[in-house]
């Protein structure tokens, strides 16, 4: 349905599709070498090749085949690639300090996994997913820590959990993964972080040769965790939620495109998109738990979302999803809007209520085919985006416009820290800056950086004050000149005569019909016009 | 202006009450709710990212009148977000917890919120929550006091043992519905900043019906 909406860049983008479409061929011809011998056989080889593109083309036609075995090692692979670990990066690891967030971030972390029976696995989840938060805001304190964070820190906590249990999948790869491993991570991990070596403490089992495994894992989990955090989650990590904000803005933007009668009746021009923060703060992870118990989690829509933001690289696969979510429920909102557009205080409470009610309560998500469309849906249209016409709409160093752009090409984008780093920075400077700013006045800000008209009605704009006395003394200024004018008498020097004329015939009327007006409305002028041939206005008295 | 805009369309109530959970991030404002709505209590239950809605209906006084709850988050950087949902509310429930001295002192700074955002007509009430919990340290009769000092309401709670948490809603349901009848409290869709008019699809369905 929405392919219609984005044709001009449809044509545009076919030779870039076409281009996939030798990958495409690649990946079948390697597929059918591997002859059957299923996906972690095809992984495997492309991990040892280390052949990125073929497992991002891997992950992003995902059609249900990864096991959370292959599908850590893959997005292992795929996140260290693009923001590689320096030497810096691992130096000054973790700060001793205590981040000012971490309280927050405990009181989360044990209302996490609520929905786990065995309880001594919710515990060790627990650990886990409070160890690497608060080692993820040690290492980089700049960072705020939202609720929400931590719910897309527990898919990662899952995705690399799992593989340390009986898990029947991992036993058929275990041995060659291990060799696997030594290949592939001679490069990164021959510095052993120092929290590392107590991460089986935590664990608190006997030291065998499963937790060995463990540090391991904990280190590649680490590394996922930064990757991601820094690549696709900073726009929510400054010390307000106003780029989140920016970010939601997107969803009624793509609704108008693919539906302008759904964007009107909801009132989408007028409210803020609000009802869509936690699905796009925790990329649907809060709403949708990627679990009922562990152990049948791998085909959870969650993973599904997280291989394909991770292989495309691009952060507006959430926005798309959401935006498609409430366009494929259409005939269901307008219903509930006709049932209850009377049962609200108002509108926005309204458009809350129902896509809340349709959207998280109807279970989309369990629908198989609905949700694979979805997902190949959010596919095209990341490929169609057109960063044209978004620029005005986010801050310059958005995620969205920097290391998570919807972009075509075939090879992973590679950051390096210190870009990463200088980019938040940015971003924080600017938050400050318009910390008093509504969303609106925020996007007017970013246009301002680019056109010359907007630049100077922005600097109005944000320089209220001194606009305001600049008005003043220009208002001082004419009015100090017209009194003085008006006692010299010189402004009949100024003016045209005749105008005064009218003016005072004009006054003259007044004074006749109403006497006690007159001094009033003649004084000031009258001392004027005394010396003119209009002598018969009564004198003023001098006390005046 | 009575409040009971819908009233008598064969919606099966009689008025709408739009209430707001507001207070810091963990003192059980939504285990309050869902000990309310569902009758349940879960020890770990999830926290809450932004705005969270539910609906139930109570009888007041023979009357059905059909609670809108708005729970919100409690982690500062949301406060903007959840101010919004301020506009038109009629009650507000302002919780804190009373083995927890920080979330009680930041009570006033919740009020101060609630009266820079809240229409002025609406009710408060305070709720010192985890009564049941023997590391208690604010007193009922700190709570009381400090609900004497900002003219408040005070209903002290357990939302683990389901002490007062029906009495939590039905209390603020009546007085709210006392300010109703005391035409001093505007029902749904005459509230002071509903500044966005239904548009014609609605057909004028909505307040203008008394
Ligand atoms: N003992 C006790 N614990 C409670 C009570 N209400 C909530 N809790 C606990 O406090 C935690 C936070 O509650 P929650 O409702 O999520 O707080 P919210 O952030 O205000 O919504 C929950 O996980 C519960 O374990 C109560 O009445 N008694
Ligand atoms: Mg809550």
């Amino acid at each position: 349905m929405t392919d219609i909406i984005f044709n001009k860049q449809l044509l545009r983008n076919r030779n870039v599709l076409g281009g996939g479409r030798s990958l495409e061929e690649k990946f079948l011809l390697h597929y059918s070498e591997m002859n059957g011998k299923g996906p972690a056989a095809f992984v495997q080889k492309s991990l040892t090749s280390r052949d990125l593109p073929m497992l991002k083309y891997f992950a992003m036609n995902n059609s249900g085949d990864m096991t959370n075995a292959l599908r850590k090692e893959v997005w292992y692979t795929l996140l260290n690639a693009q923001l590689p670990s320096t030497k810096m990066n691992d130096a000054d690891s973790i700060k001793p300090k205590k981040h000012k967030d971490e309280d927050q971030v405990v009181l989360d972390v044990n209302r996490s996994f609520g929905a786990l029976k065995n309880l001594s696995q919710k515990e060790r989840l627990r650990a886990l997913l409070q160890k690497m938060i608060i080692k993820i805001l040690r290492k980089y304190p700049q960072l705020n820590y939202y609720q929400g964070y931590h719910d897309v820190v527990s898919v990662f906590v899952l995705v690399f959990f799992e593989r340390l249990n009986k898990n029947p999948t991992f036993h058929s790869i275990k041995r060659e993964e291990c060799n696997l491993l030594n290949e592939t991570m001679d490069t990164d991990n021959d510095v052993i972080e120092p929290g590392i070596a107590n991460a089986a403490e935590t664990c608190g089992d006997a030291i065998d040769e499963k937790d060995t495994k463990f540090v391991l894992d904990e280190t590649k989990l680490f590394r996922c965790i930064e990757s991601f955090t820094l690549l696709y989650l900073r726009d929510f990590m400054t010390d307000s939620l106003d780029f989140a904000v920016d970010q939601l803005k997107m969803i009624p933007y793509l609704i108008k495109k693919m539906d302008p009668e759904l964007y009107q009746i909801l009132h989408l021009d007028k409210i803020e998109p609000f009802f869509a923060l936690s699905d796009i703060l925790t990329i649907f992870s809060h709403n949708q738990k990627p679990y009922e118990d562990i152990g049948s989690t791998e085909h959870s829509i969650i993973f599904f979302i997280f291989d394909l933001i991770i292989s495309t690289q691009s952060m507006y696969i959430p926005l798309i999803i959401y935006a498609n979510l409430v366009v494929s429920k259409k005939a269901t909102l307008l219903m509930e809007y006709d049932l209850n557009v009377a049962n609200f205080e108002n509108i926005p409470d309204m458009v809350h209520a129902i896509i809340q009610k349709v959207i998280l309560t109807q279970t989309i998500f369990d629908d198989e085919n609905c949700w694979r469309s979805l997902l190949t849906e959010a596919k095209i249209n990341n490929s169609l985006i057109d960063l044209k016409h978004i620029r005005g709409m986010l801050n310059p160093y958005s995620v969205l416009l920097t290391t998570s752009v919807s972009h075509h090409q075939l090879e992973l984008q590679v950051y390096d820290l210190p870009y990463i780093l200088e980019l938040f920075d940015k971003e924080v400077v600017l938050n400050e800056k318009c910390k008093s700013f509504s969303a609106n006045d925020r996007q007017l800000f970013y246009q301002g950086g680019r056109s010359s008209y907007n630049r100077i009605f922005y600097f109005f704009e944000k320089h209220k004050t001194i606009f305001l006395i600049y008005k003043l003394s220009l208002f001082l200024l004419v009015f100090a000149i017209t009194v003085k004018i008006l006692k010299d008498g010189h402004l009949k020097k100024l003016v045209a005569r005749t105008y005064f004329q009218r003016l005072h015939h004009y006054y003259g009327t007044i004074i006749d019909s109403s006497s006690t007006r007159k001094r009033l409305w003649v004084d000031p002028l009258s001392r004027l016009f005394k010396s003119a041939k209009y002598s018969h206005i009564p004198d003023i008295p001098s006390s005046l | 202006m009575s409040g009971t805009a819908a009233a008598g369309n064969g919606k099966g109530y009689d008025s709408i009450m739009k209430i707001l959970l507001i207070g810091d991030s963990g003192v059980g404002k939504s285990c309050l709710l869902v000990r309310f709505v569902e009758d349940k209590f879960n020890p770990s239950f999830i926290t809450t990212i932004g705005i969270d809605f539910k609906i139930k209906t109570v009888d007041i006084n023979g009357k059905k009148v059909k609670l809108q709850l708005w729970d919100t988050a409690g982690q500062e950087r949301f406060r903007t977000i959840t101010t919004a949902y301020y506009r038109g509310a009629m009650g507000i429930i302002l919780v804190y917890d009373v083995t927890d001295e920080r979330t009680f002192s930041n009570v006033k700074q919740w009020f101060k919120t609630v009266n820079e955002h809240a229409n002025d007509e609406a009710q408060l009430l305070l709720v010192g929550n985890k009564s049941d919990m023997d590391t208690r340290v604010v007193t009922y009769e700190q709570g009381e006091s400090l609900a004497k000092e900002l003219g408040l309401p005070f209903i002290e709670s357990s939302a683990k043992n389901d002490d007062n948490v029906n009495e939590i809603f039905f209390t603020l349901a009546k007085l709210i519905q006392e300010k109703i009848d005391s035409n001093k409290l505007a029902g749904p869709g005459n509230g002071k900043d509903a500044n966005i008019s239904i548009n014609a699809k609605d057909g004028g369905s909505k307040s203008n019906c008394c």
